[in-house]
């Protein structure tokens, strides 16, 4: 991605889950900042700047959402999300094990610009980083 | 529910039908009895009536053939008014009709009498055909001498029966009558009807003792009536108990089975829910032990040989198959979670659809039989099957480059279609059928051919679930068939 301030919220609470998104960026030369929450409400609070957490400047343009997480998964999160006239607009992408389709209708739902399986083999994982990354670069984020 | 409430206004029609059947059958066997009662009294009647003119007539003989010839050779004379003159004795008319009269004063009021239109000057009075009974019957007579005539009639409030039979001229009599000197017909000859010899019998003692007879039968039957009543009526109690208890009965048993069917249910699908939840749940660690084993080759690349390579290759390879066994418990789980539509189906333009998808070996056959159905089903479903099927019959073709594999149809008790996919591969032998349609089954080690085993117990399940069936014929050596039924009409 050539805009290296458009900074990502990676919201994924398996530690290697976030391992393997780092490297597949860091594989794919994409720079730009990644902040990381463990669950929605920690995501809503680096958003909002809330519990005592700095809120993120710039606020983050892109979102990769896991789905099943503790305290907050990300359907509910996407909920909050788009009720909140701030942050509404920012792109969310689904990155899930979740290939149900309740899942994927209740996050369609909520305006998600993509819903990506995570698949088991590594070497594929990598592809959708890659194509991702392209898409970015393609279209005009608000 | 409904016959519940229409099942009491039915029994009551059944009790009514009941009772009225069985009280017409009552009162037609009554009737038919006081008919042959009546029959009978008359048949009785008319017994005694013949019995009595046949012994007065046989008096009257025997009287005429030894006393009167007789006594007529001894210078008697035989006359109506013997008892005014000296030597004399009764003609044989006038002596049987004193003896009828006489049997009548003793029996109940019978009465004889004997009359033609040609009696004598004496009997001017009473000899004579004085009524229409007395007339039919000597015309009667005129026509059938043999036969008696009789009628039934009431005279005084009482029945009677009038009993006529013919006189007959006899040669005994017929030289008396032509000479007499006051016959009023010179001219007779043997077996010209004489005159009418009639006893009336009054039935009052025959229809007295046979009423007494019908009382007994009316009471008879009465009581039966009763009884029958009665029965019917423990009958039916007994009936209506015993199917309030029956209901009872079936509605706690079906209540159980509800029960059971629901429990059953929900724990089919905590199961199916369990599978789910349980794959999704060993995909995140075991995708976790594929990165990170990847990334630890990859900082490690250097110190690397190639045995520990070889292995880091073997782990991955046994990571991606945990991957598909759980994919293939998800999909098992998910068959029967998910409904699917029923639209109009052409299998042909399906089965065309699965081939291409499929990587089919050059020099590999697949016939389809021309005659597939277009029909109502669920399409998904029957696409896996298909699948399932023909993507196991290359896969495991011993000879994949000369394999052959046929797709015929037939239809079963015009409510299935049986669809079959004939294989002319390794085959399997018999003993292994059962098995086969086990979960992660498999017949050859996983190294040599990787598959996971559940294709076939999902081809099994998604058939069950539509209601049909699955069987494989086969033998080593001799190829498969896989037939499978599917419903004509698909209640999704």
């Amino acid at each position: 991605m050539q805009d290296n301030k458009i900074s990502i919220l990676l919201v994924e609470d398996d530690e290697v889950d976030v391992m393997n998104i780092q490297r597949a960026f860091k594989k794919n030369h994409i720079t730009n900042p990644v902040h990381v929450a463990g669950n929605g409400l920690e995501a809503l609070a680096m958003l909002r700047g809330l519990d005592g957490r700095e809120k993120l400047t710039p606020a983050p343009k892109i979102i990769l959402l896991d789905i099943n997480m503790p305290k907050m998964n990300g359907i509910e999160f996407l909920t909050e999300l788009r009720t909140d006239p701030e942050l509404r607009a920012i792109s969310v992408f689904v990155l899930t094990t979740s290939d149900e389709e309740k899942d994927r209708v209740a996050a369609y739902d909520m305006n998600v610009a993509g819903y990506i399986l995570k698949p088991v083999e590594p070497g594929k994982f990598m592809e959708a980083v890659k194509t991702l990354d392209v898409f970015w670069s393609l279209i005009e984020l608000p | 529910m409904n016959t519940h409430s229409h099942s009491p206004l039915k029994n009551w029609q059944f009790i009514l039908l009941l009772m009225l059947a069985f009280f017409i059958t009552t009162f037609a066997a009554a009737w038919h009895i006081s008919q042959l009662q009546s029959r009978l009294i008359e048949s009785t009647a008319v017994k005694n009536a013949r019995s009595f003119s046949d012994a007065l007539t046989e008096f009257r003989t025997l009287y005429t053939s030894e006393v009167v010839t007789t006594a007529k050779q001894h210078g008697l004379e035989i006359t109506h008014d013997y008892a005014t003159k000296e030597n004399a004795i009764p003609l044989p008319a006038t002596l049987s009709m004193l003896l009828g009269e006489k049997i009548g004063e003793h029996a109940s009021g019978s009465k004889t009498m004997l009359y033609s239109p040609y009696p004598f000057p004496w009997r001017q009075e009473t000899g004579g055909l004085r009524d229409q009974f007395m007339q039919q019957a000597w015309k009667f007579f005129s026509q059938n001498p043999d036969k008696p005539f009789y009628r039934f009639t009431e005279r005084d409030g009482r029945e009677y029966l009038r009993y006529a039979t013919a006189d007959v001229m006899r040669p005994a009599c017929i030289q008396c009558h032509n000479s007499h000197p006051d016959t009023p017909k010179n001219n007779w000859k043997t077996g010209d009807l004489r005159g009418v010899l009639e006893v009336d019998f009054p039935l009052d003692q025959v229809i007295a003792q046979t009423q007494a007879d019908q009382k007994e039968t009316i009471a008879i039957f009465i009581a039966i009536g009763l009884l029958g009543i009665i029965g019917i009526g423990f009958v039916t109690s007994k009936l209506r108990h015993t199917s309030v208890e029956l209901q009872q009965r079936v509605q706690e048993r079906t209540a159980e089975l509800v029960d059971k069917a629901a429990a059953l249910e929900r724990i089919n699908q905590e199961l199916d829910q369990y599978a789910y939840v349980v794959s999704h749940d060993l995909k995140a660690p075991l995708r976790a032990i594929a990165n990170l084993s990847e990334w630890i080759e990859e900082d490690i690349a250097d110190n690397l040989t190639d045995d520990t390579r070889k292995q880091m290759t073997l782990l991955r390879g046994r990571v991606a198959r945990m991957g598909d066994l759980i994919n293939g418990i998800l999909q098992y789980s998910r068959i029967g979670r998910i409904d699917n539509e029923v639209e109009s189906v052409d299998v042909n333009e399906l089965l065309q659809e699965i081939i291409a998808g499929l990587a089919v070996p050059e020099g590999f056959v697949i016939d389809i039989a021309p005659d597939m159905p277009v029909f109502e089903t669920a399409r998904v479903p029957l696409s896996q099957v298909f699948a399932n099927l023909l993507s196991n019959a290359i896969k495991y073709h011993h000879q994949p480059e000369q394999g052959h594999v046929k797709v015929n149809v037939r239809e079963v008790d015009g409510e299935f279609y049986e669809f079959s996919v004939h294989d002319d591969g390794p085959g399997i032998a018999p003993e292994y059928h059962e098995k086969m349609f086990g979960i992660f089954q498999t017949l050859n080690a996983r190294d040599k051919v990787e598959s996971t085993g559940v294709g076939l117990s999902i081809v099994k399940k998604i058939v069950e679930i539509q209601g049909g069936k699955i069987i494989l014929e086969s033998a080593e050596g001799e190829g498969s068939t896989f037939r499978f039924s599917v419903p004509k009409t698909t209640s999704n």
